[in-house]
């Protein structure tokens, strides 16, 4: 049955209708504040309102250029990239992982109190998640190290450790994050037709087999979106997690961008050369993102775009 | 045959064994700390500093943590009761605006959708700083409200674009059954794809929600009137009084009673988690599978 | 049918928070722009002459981020009346977010909020022109402020005037030295032994501390530290002058780092680290982890900012009533005192240059410099009410309780700092480091270039070496691992060297040129 044009268009009206509300929001909201991104290419000080924000004379890349040419420049990036991508090896598939062993518990209580009790470390603040790691990890009598002196080992300075710190903080992340992160994998789960699964069992299908045919493919979705999301968000390696956990000794392998130019702060109160920075990374994010999105896309899923 | 069945069983209760033992020695590694912050929020200088900081179960039942948190009267349950609402409104409006928003840029053939993410998105990546977005409030006449803690963040580009592609798994021919009925778009939306993604939108608000609960960066900004100010600001600046690194000299005189910092920390934790254990449970009924079986058929 | 319940209740909703936004709003705020808690504005204004002169200040004199709770309403509006009545001046404060006090006073600048007051660090106001020059404002009305800070801190003002003569702020804190060695006089006693005159005595000490373990169970602790700790409060001990840039045979100015005497500071303190006296996670502890090993009775000596003890020694007596942390006055290095002198910092109360009313701000400072009770007043309240003298004549007090938390407090300053003393016994370790060890310019050294780096263009700096950040961090993390043998001394000319490769002849010329500067200007 052909619906005629107008008809058509009529149709699409009202989808902008519904969109309407949205875009006014983000115009007012996002966009009319964005000027201030021009902070990037000026001097600009913390006390300076619009006017002088629109008027004060242009850098161009000077501060762009301060970044990229610092000594530990290739450091940090190195570190940024390395630390996001250990936690997305590591960190992506465990909330998925978890989620799938969840739905497989068929006792709906059990399933329930592990879902609830797997929350709990995402709403206990970093601040005393770092406090806890170093009492669990001390040399000076934390549990770690005294299993490991029961064990005959030598005792290991976790947190002060080039080797360890990275492996400390994965871990650390993962076990506060996993449990929220499987909310949304069990949300995509429940959209599967039930159905899906009894024909696959009708087809002799065990249930690894059903897992591999019916549950994946039914997250396949979602687990695409959050993976291009993850790599577009590859250069925030975790501030505060970092911040609060790192020293001197292991700023080699622990200082990122964002620790990096926070330090700089400091010392400078340069407005302009962490939005700067900021524009960086977003630029950076920007590409991956696409790049993502058009892998996604090669494999037939649907991304962002 | 019965071989097969016989094997195929016994690989079903090892992997039971092996799933439910997996499962509750995770949990564990999650629920133990969360009882040592428990513990920790209940425990005494005294006690702390004999027993080190890894305890479980105190001793005696201190309560000067809660003391301080919780005793300052109209201003603890002005911020709770601000917390609630702006919780409740707040979610109720993230969900409208953004279920709209999403639902209409689901649909794949709508011209200019491209376009429209773009805008979207591109937000997530950049700002435009402290100042400007200053500016616009105060211009706006938002400051100082209680609507400053729920317009600026009506939208967030994340939970937009996550509930668009959930709404794109819903199977056209649903849709336009309805629409060959007659329905607006919002008539869909309502009746159709909202009864069909009750895990979506418990997802996306459980987020939002959280998100208001957790909020106090917002206020502490834009909000001068600490009668306004939501909870975890509140508790915040109790935490920060009391773990400041800086003792300036001539300020410390005539310090009253205080928790060490460690249960004061602790005891803000369970302050603003508990509420949220206890109203997750109702959610979790609306996750239930299946949802979408026989729609189709139907 | 569902849907039209749904969008009916979240109109009503609405509604409703729109009600209580609105009426929340109205209750408290009132119309004052700077968001104040006052309410009692109406009232007073109306009793007295119809222009009382509005003072608003920016109450981050970091009292209030001590205090757990704010005034209560009454309590507020009383001291507001006080004020009022005593000065001629209606005192709006504007209350920052704690943890955020920086970026509000920004943004309150800003966008115009009406602000006359606030302290803070002048070189990045000054030079974007958010303050203005007090000089003629102090003249005319500023004579109890110049009165009050005495002559031995003439210095403090020269920290805040640049090198035309303008002044920028009024001073706050004179230089003080705020590092020191702590040991427990009580534990020197139980090894016979006592406070040590030299860096031999200290190690004596260091190793019985090791070796005779008086916490038990192998818990001592000889020495907690930090850095900064260790470069303030001993390094000076080790070379001509103290912490800070020297100017070498070469002319040229350099950091500390490169000090032949430094190296030979690291060098001990690596041997320490390595022979267990230093506490082996010492540099990944924090202020609150560091106290919370005091309060352990685990620590034979800290060497760090003082307030790090003081302010828990009495905490500690309630479990160890014979604990006692005594300095290590008489300790000196190879090369003489050990103490730093903190240099001249340009930080102090600044006037907004587009203050409304400067010159009420000025007189209103003037009035509370001109009386202790004044000052008294602004910071803890009503005499008999909030306070009351337990000795007025030496102006001991106690506090009777937190009604009122001190949010009118403005340009506080150490000048009555030393004037007055809270009852509380705890706090009688702190004001005692202060009194008798803080100010004693004996027994520190002063870093080289400290009579004219205050006069430094910042702005200049930040432009010429955009990578200062670079030299910090390798400073940082290079000394600290030749402290904890991570890298052998043998190392530290290599050290050296990279600091070149990261700029450090850039740092040497900017700073030399900076000082010359300064130098020729001061002829």
């Amino acid at each position: 049955m052909r619906r005629s044009i107008p008809s058509l268009i009529h149709r699409y009206k009202l989808y902008y209708f519904l969109i309407a509300p949205g875009i006014i929001y983000y115009l007012i909201f996002h966009y009319i504040p964005l000027y201030g991104v021009v902070i990037a290419f000026k001097d600009v000080s913390p006390f300076d309102g619009v006017k002088e924000i629109l008027t004060s004379e242009w850098v161009g890349l000077k501060h762009f250029r301060n970044f990229t040419n610092s000594y530990y420049f290739w450091d940090i990036m190195r570190n940024t990239l390395l630390i996001s991508l250990y936690r997305l090896i590591f960190g992506f598939p465990a909330p998925i992982l978890l989620a799938i062993l969840l739905n497989e518990a068929k006792n709906i209580l059990f399933q329930r109190i592990v879902q609830t009790v797997s929350y709990l470390p995402h709403f206990i603040s970093m601040v005393i998640v770092a406090g806890l790691l170093t009492t669990f990890l001390t040399t000076d009598g934390g549990i770690v190290n005294t299993l490991l002196q029961l064990m005959g080992l030598k005792q290991i300075f976790f947190l002060g450790d080039a080797n360890y710190f990275r492996s400390v903080l994965v871990i650390s992340g993962i076990w506060k994050e996993v449990g929220w992160g499987t909310i949304i994998y069990l949300a995509a789960i429940a959209g599967i037709d039930a159905h899906l699964y009894e024909a696959a069992k009708l087809d002799g299908a065990g249930r690894m087999r059903q897992i591999w045919h019916v549950t994946l493919p039914g997250m396949s979705f979602i687990i695409t979106l959050l993976l291009i999301l993850s790599i577009g968000g590859l250069l925030d390696a975790g501030f505060e997690q970092i911040f609060l956990l790192y020293s001197p000794s292991v700023f080699k392998v622990a200082d990122i961008i964002d620790t990096y130019v926070y330090r700089k702060g400091l010392v400078d109160l340069q407005y302009s050369y962490a939005a700067a920075v900021n524009l960086f990374k977003s630029l950076i994010a920007v590409i991956l993102l696409l790049g993502a999105n058009y892998l996604a896309k090669k494999y037939k899923q649907e991304g962002i775009w | 045959m019965n071989q097969q069945r016989q094997r195929r069983n016994m690989g079903e209760t090892t992997f039971q064994i092996v799933n439910y033992s997996f499962l509750t020695l995770i949990s564990l590694s999650f629920i133990i700390p969360f009882l040592v912050v428990l513990a920790t929020s209940f425990v005494s200088e005294n006690e702390l500093i004999a027993r080190g900081n890894f305890i479980l179960i105190p001793r005696d039942l201190d309560f000067t943590a809660y003391n301080l948190l919780l005793s300052k009267g109209s201003l603890i349950y002005n911020a709770y009761g601000i917390t609630f609402l702006r919780v409740l409104i707040g979610t109720l409006l993230n969900l409208a605006f953004t279920a709209m928003m999403a639902y209409g840029l689901a649909r794949r053939d709508l011209p200019g959708r491209n376009g429209l993410i773009t805008l979207v998105f591109i937000t997530m990546l950049i700002g435009g700083g402290l100042v400007p977005n200053y500016l616009l409030m105060k211009s706006i006449h938002l400051l100082n409200t209680f609507w400053v803690m729920i317009i600026p963040g009506l939208i967030s580009s994340w939970n937009l674009i996550i509930m668009r592609n959930f709404f794109m798994q819903i199977p056209v021919e649903l849709e336009e059954s309805a629409i060959i009925d007659g329905a607006s778009p919002l008539g869909v939306l309502v009746r159709i794809v909202f009864p069909l993604s009750l895990p979506t939108f418990a997802t996306i608000g459980l987020f939002y929600a959280v998100g208001h609960w957790n909020a106090w960066f917002d206020a502490a900004i834009y909000i001068n009137n600490t009668q306004m100010h939501p909870l975890q600001l509140i508790l915040r600046q109790v935490v920060l009084s009391m773990t400041s690194e800086e003792i300036n000299t001539t300020m410390t005189a005539g310090m009253m009673e205080r928790p060490t910092a460690q249960s004061l920390k602790a005891a803000a934790i369970i302050v603003t988690t508990v509420p949220i254990l206890f109203v997750y449970p109702f959610l979790q009924k609306y996750f239930v599978k299946g949802v979408l079986t026989g729609s189709i058929k139907g | 049918m569902s849907g039209k319940r749904i969008v009916a209740g979240i109109v009503s909703l609405i509604m409703f928070a729109a009600v209580i936004g609105c009426s929340t709003s109205e209750k408290s705020g009132n119309a004052s722009t700077a968001g104040n808690q006052d309410t009692g504005q109406g009232e007073s204004a109306a009793t007295d002459s119809k222009k009382n002169e509005q003072v608003y200040i920016y109450a981050n004199a970091g009292n209030l981020a001590l205090a757990s709770t704010l005034s209560k309403k009454e309590d507020l509006e009383m001291v507001h009346k006080e004020i009022l009545d005593r000065s001629g001046f209606e005192v709006e404060a504007n209350i920052p977010p704690k943890g955020q006090e920086a970026e509000k006073l920004n943004l309150l600048l800003a966008s115009n909020e009406p602000i006359d007051i606030f302290v803070g660090s002048i070189g990045a106001f000054r030079d974007n022109g958010a303050i203005q020059p007090l000089n003629d404002l102090l003249d005319k009305y500023g004579s109890h402020i110049r009165e009050l800070w005495p002559k031995e801190w003439a210095s403090a003002w020269d920290a805040v005037t640049d090198k035309e003569g303008k002044i920028w702020a009024i001073p706050q804190m004179p230089q003080l030295a705020e590092k020191t060695i702590f040991l427990r006089s009580d534990w020197l006693a139980k090894l016979n032994l006592t406070m040590p005159k030299t860096i031999e005595e200290y190690e004596t000490v260091l190793k019985a501390l090791k070796e005779k373990d008086p916490a038990g169970a192998g818990q001592t602790i000889p020495i907690v530290t930090n850095m900064t700790g260790l470069n303030l409060a001993l390094s000076a001990g080790f070379m001509d002058v103290g912490y800070g840039p020297w100017m070498d045979q070469d002319g040229k100015v350099k950091p500390p780092e490169v000090n032949p005497g430094y190296k030979d500071f690291i060098a001990k303190m690596a041997e320490w680290y390595q022979k267990g006296y230093i506490y082996k996670e010492t540099f990944t502890l924090n202020t609150e982890r560091t106290r919370e090993l005091i309060k352990q009775n685990r620590v034979g000596s800290a060497i760090i900012h003082y307030s790090v003890v003081t302010n828990i020694q009495s905490d500690l007596q309630q479990k160890t009533p014979e604990a006692l942390y005594e300095v290590a006055g008489e300790l000196k290095g190879p090369k003489g005192n050990i103490t730093t002198m903190s240099g001249l910092s340009p930080y102090g109360w600044m006037l907004n240059k587009k203050s409304k009313n400067p010159e009420a701000a000025i007189k209103f400072i003037d009035w509370i410099h001109s009386d202790i009770e004044n000052y008294l007043l602004i910071m803890y309240g009503i005499k008999d009410k909030h306070w009351k003298y337990t000795d007025e004549a030496n102006h001991v007090f106690e506090r009777l309780n937190q009604d009122y938390a001190g949010e009118y407090l403005t340009a506080s300053t150490f000048a009555y700092t030393v004037q007055f003393a809270p009852s509380d016994p705890a706090s009688k370790p702190e004001y005692d480091f202060l009194g008798k060890y803080s100010g004693d310019t004996s027994r520190v050294k002063n870093p080289a270039t400290a009579d004219v780096d205050y006069l430094y263009d910042q702005q200049e700096i930040s432009d010429k070496l955009p990578h200062i950040e670079d030299i910090n961090r390798m400073i940082e993390e290079e000394v600290v691992k030749f402290i904890m043998g991570a890298r052998p001394m043998s190392d530290y000319d290599k050290f050296v060297q990279e600091l070149y490769s990261a700029g450090l002849d850039k740092w040497i010329e900017v700073m030399t040129e900076q000082y010359n500067k300064v130098k020729a200007a001061m002829k």
